[in-house]
């Protein structure tokens, strides 16, 4: 797939989407939309290089180097597009990602699942996250 | 132990869960409000606890309403700010924290005759509460919990949802509860949840004793707050014996209440509902490093548990069998 100079922009996770990472999945959670979203084992490696920041062409590159075929390139564009679409990712102005990245076991197109109802935005009190009636 | 000038404070220590609290306040009421909160947490832990100290006292002037960039609450709002938290509360009562000296700080407006004052402090001291309760590694959790015979199960719905009512119905079958919507959530080192009891008290509707008779009329009690008609009674005073202290969760149940019918039915949830179902009984304030670890501790126990949806007819709790289905799936 190829891009413009100007359609290739570093994207990089925000700062308040947090992750938690667990067996063979993960969970994101964007503090400001209150959304939630369950990736797989190659989803969490593809959002690893998104905290980093990277471009969409380094992530088809690296999914390639984990296995990735050529039937498997429209989950992965789909999984960036969500990402993007649904601005967990950014653009900003960076480089390709150098840290460390957990590489999937073994290689299974990427999964991104949004939950439907975010979290509550307004609640009732610091304990009780129940959405207050309107008085 | 603390900074308090104790010459002119009223000041009095507290335990809430792992938390000692030492409270400093100006004046008796004020002193008075703040005991009248942080005595309910009967639940017994043991030593080490994490030292907490409160301030309380007047203001000349009610606080402005701040913006909510950390917290936003139906009457409280809580901003992050350089040095820890800013809150206010719609009296005009406000708190401030300082992380590095562990202080909070509760402001009153002087002589303002705000009935809404009282309710301020309670949400302002639970933002302290939680944030410490955080801070000491735990997750609070807005949910009831049973166990029996090594099966534990979270009981979660919203507030009013019938927590406290199919929590008591199960204790009046034998099972032992933490509580019915308070509690404290960790994981250890090895990812094995674990559940903490923080109160020892119902709130409960006086109609629950069309049901459960041995309730007695609760209608002679104090309203716990005005926005309800329950009314706050000690769980041993009705079922003695049948406090737990602590459990590791293996079941979550989510309640559905129906306003008519007589049954109960009972189906299972997926692995992204009981995650969903969890998450929601949590405040996640909009810091990201209190954030991932609420997250963290959420979904290691959501991986770990059960779910099943139960979906309760308003006239069930008429027939004493009602719950036999949900207790063939727990047990």
């Amino acid at each position: 797939m190829l891009y413009a100079e100007s359609e290739k922009p570093t994207l990089a996770l925000r700062a308040d989407v947090v992750v938690t990472v667990l067996e063979d999945e993960a969970v994101l959670l964007d503090l400001e939309t209150k959304y939630f979203y369950s990736v797989n084992a190659t989803g969490w490696a593809i959002v690893q290089l998104f905290e980093q920041g990277t471009t969409r062409e380094s992530v088809l590159d690296q999914c390639r180097a984990w296995g990735a075929g050529s039937d498997d390139i429209e989950p992965i564009v789909r999984f960036i597009d969500l990402v993007a679409a649904e601005r967990l990712a950014v653009p900003v102005n960076g480089s390709e990602p150098t840290g460390p990245v957990t590489a999937p076991r073994a290689w299974v197109p990427p999964v991104i699942q949004k939950h439907k109802e975010p979290l509550q935005r307004v609640m009732i009190s610091a304990f009780d996250p129940t959405m207050p009636l309107a008085e | 132990m603390t900074s308090f000038d104790r010459a002119v404070m009223h000041c009095e220590v507290f335990r809430c869960g792992p938390l000692e609290v030492t409270v400093g306040a100006q004046t008796p009421r004020l002193h008075g409000k703040i005991a009248e909160i942080l005595t309910l947490y009967t639940a017994g832990w043991t030593p080490p606890f994490v030292p907490v100290h409160i301030r309380i006292s007047e203001s000349d002037a009610p606080a402005a309403m701040i913006d909510g960039s950390y917290l936003i609450c139906a009457r409280m709002r809580v901003d992050a700010t350089a040095d820890g938290l800013h809150a206010t509360g719609e009296s005009g009562a406000a708190c401030r924290f300082v992380s590095q000296t562990r202080q909070w700080s509760i402001t009153v407006p002087r002589g303002a005759v705000q009935e809404r004052v009282p309710e301020d402090v309670e949400d302002l001291v639970g933002l302290v509460l939680a944030t410490a309760w955080r801070e000491a590694g735990w997750v609070p959790l807005h949910a009831g919990a049973v166990g029996t015979d090594g099966c534990c199960a979270l009981l979660t719905a919203p507030s009013g949802g019938g927590k406290t009512t199919l929590t008591a119905a199960l204790i009046r079958r034998g099972w032992l509860t933490l509580g019915d919507d308070k509690l404290l959530l960790r994981t250890d080192p090895t990812g094995r949840p674990q559940l903490r009891a923080l109160l020892h008290n119902f709130n409960l509707h006086p109609d629950t004793r069309r049901w459960f008779p041995e309730v007695g009329d609760l209608r002679a009690l104090p309203r716990y707050s005005e926005w309800t008609e329950k009314r706050r009674v000690r769980i041993g005073d009705i079922w003695p014996n049948r406090i737990l202290n602590s459990q590791e969760p293996t079941h979550l149940v989510q309640i559905e209440r129906r306003a008519d019918g007589d049954g109960v039915t009972v189906s299972a949830l997926d692995h992204g509902a009981i995650l969903s179902t969890l998450l929601r009984q949590t405040v996640v304030p909009r810091e990201p490093a209190m954030a991932r670890h609420i997250l963290a501790t959420v979904a290691a126990t959501a991986k770990r548990l059960v779910g099943w949806r139960v979906d309760i007819g308003g006239n069930a709790y008429h027939d004493p069998e009602c719950l036999a289905a949900l207790e063939a799936v727990l047990r």
